[in-house]
């Protein structure tokens, strides 16, 4: 085999490596977030993230009126609230090839909090390696609770 | 000799290659739908992180048993708990009876985070 050959040989590899690592999906930051409670006074806001190793849900309480009343502006200004008025949970799901379905690798209780924003975040439960989603759950309560679910579009972790 | 180890060097370096990725799209077969917001039995993950089976069956928990779907406390009740006591994470086990045998029934219990 000639010099030639040998070249050819060896330029294959990084293709055939890249061909390989094709298999895997790459890790990286998902981020689902809206408004999932809007009637003008009163916005939440969800914002549900998983990462390669944390998930967590922000809850933001908004209003459309600012201190002066004005300009008003669509679920944008601060809306503090006492302690105990916000509250976020997440549940952090995988696929089961096996059974072709979702399955609930772990979740957390709801955390409470007061202010304008509550971070609620833990690192993954670790279910191994696989596809995982994440569910967040963002509420204020103003006369009950309001806001609503969000979930994540999901993504290979090696968790 | 010389060439006929290069080749049988780069013939190696391929065929690891070629099995890692084959061994890594095995594992990845893609979801085929997201899951049901709506659905009120789901399957949960085990120790190994594949679907819980409690005494050789699929376990299938009531979704409420994760927790509510909106907050069960009034702030007021909620104001009253120490911002200390955290909730942990929980994840699904099988229940064992007091010989050790698996009930067949699902029970969450508590790990510290990032440790199921």
């Amino acid at each position: 085999m000639g010099k030639l050959s040998m070249r050819r040989a060896l330029a294959l590899v990084p293709a055939l490596a890249a061909l390989a690592g094709g298999g895997g999906a790459q890790a990286h930051s998902l981020v689902t977030s809206g408004n999932v409670y809007d009637n003008g006074n009163q916005c939440v806001h969800n914002w549900t993230a998983q990462a390669h190793s944390y998930n967590s849900v922000v809850v933001h309480s908004l209003t459309n009126t600012p201190p002066f009343h004005f300009p008003l502006s669509n679920c944008t200004y601060s809306n503090s609230k006492p302690p105990g008025y916000l509250a976020g949970r997440w549940e952090s799901w995988k696929w089961g090839p096996n059974v072709g379905a979702w399955l609930v690798c772990g979740t957390q209780g709801w955390n409470y909090g007061g202010g304008s924003e509550l971070q609620v975040g833990r690192p993954t439960t670790g279910c191994g390696g696989g596809y995982y989603l994440l569910q967040g759950g963002a509420y204020v309560y103003n006369g009950g609770w309001l806001g609503g679910w969000l979930m994540t579009d999901y993504e290979w972790l090696w968790s | 000799m010389r060439q006929r180890l290069i080749l049988l060097g780069i013939a190696a370096v391929l065929a690891a290659v070629l099995g890692v990725g084959y061994a890594a799209s095995v594992g990845n077969e893609e979801p085929t739908h997201a899951p049901s917001l709506a659905a009120e039995e789901v399957y949960v993950a085990g120790p190994d992180g594949e679907a819980l089976k409690c005494n050789g069956k699929l376990a299938k928990v009531k979704r409420s048993a994760l927790g509510s779907r909106t907050p069960p406390l009034t702030p007021e009740e909620a104001a009253q708990q120490s911002v200390l006591v955290r909730p942990r994470v929980k994840v699904a086990r099988c229940e064992r009876n007091a010989k050790g045998d698996e009930t067949g029934r699902v029970v969450f219990v508590e790990t510290a985070a990032g440790a199921p």
